[in-house]
């Protein structure tokens, strides 16, 4: 079985952490396990680490992403 | 007869005249030719140093005409020496300028680039600290203003890319 390690906020609701949950028993076409992992830094969204691949949604990597693209 | 009678004092006269012409003979003989000669070589001698002296005074007079040429010629030649050392200097003057003038527009143009490095530096470290700050701003507003609607937006767009569900 799969571990996905789902890193969020304190701001995310347990609805919002279950449908993330479901979303990717259905992405991996299988039951796995749910680590949750609570950070501020990342403000909003969510970071998954699904067999060493990482899925960065969190809203703070989107800001870096801003910044760099300001400064050039 | 009687004989001519002379007085004595014509007899006196008859032999100074005759003491005279003796003396004139004997002068004439002796002391005249001798001194004549004296005072013609004497004469002659006189010439010739005139003659030498003159021969000198030439001499004297060409070398310095000859003299002044040459210092009229070397005053020439100095001149020209002067006139070509002026026209050697000016040319130095000129090339030392022009090498100066080299320099200091490659100092300047060294310092324009320096300034400008300097300038974009800073204004790139400016620019680094202004996007910190809003970027710290940014995340200090979003920490509020991020709720569960937000989350839950984000969850189903990418599950809707990702699998095409979205709840």
């Amino acid at each position: 079985m799969k571990t996905v390690i789902i890193t969020a906020a304190e701001n995310m609701s347990d609805e919002t952490y279950n449908r993330i949950c479901s979303g990717f028993k259905e992405k991996l076409g299988e039951d796995a396990e749910f680590k949750r992992i609570t950070d501020n830094g990342i403000i909003g969204g969510f970071i998954a680490e699904v067999d060493g691949e990482i899925y960065d949604l969190s809203i703070s990597s989107q800001l870096k992403k801003m910044q760099k693209e300001i400064i050039g | 007869m009687d004989g001519l009678v002379i007085s004595d004092a014509v007899k006196d006269l008859i032999i100074n005249i005759i003491n005279i012409v003796i003396l004139f003979v004997i002068v004439k003989t002796l002391a005249y030719k001798p001194i004549k000669k004296f005072l013609d070589d004497r004469k002659a001698k006189i010439e010739n140093q005139l003659k030498e002296a003159n021969d000198a005074k030439a001499q004297a007079d060409a070398a310095e005409k000859q003299y002044s040429q040459l210092i009229a010629d070397s005053k020439a030649k100095e001149a020209d020496i002067i006139r070509e050392a002026e026209k050697q200097a000016k040319v130095n003057a000129d090339a030392v300028i022009a090498n100066a003038k080299k320099t200091a527009d490659g100092i300047i143009e060294k310092a324009k680039a320096q300034a400008k490095q300097e300038h974009d530096a800073k204004l790139a470290a400016m620019k680094d600290d202004i996007t910190d700050l809003a970027f710290g701003i940014s995340s200090r507003i979003l920490s509020r203003e991020v709720d569960s609607k937000d989350n839950m937006r984000i969850a189903d767009e990418f599950f809707k890319q990702h699998t095409g569900s979205a709840e």
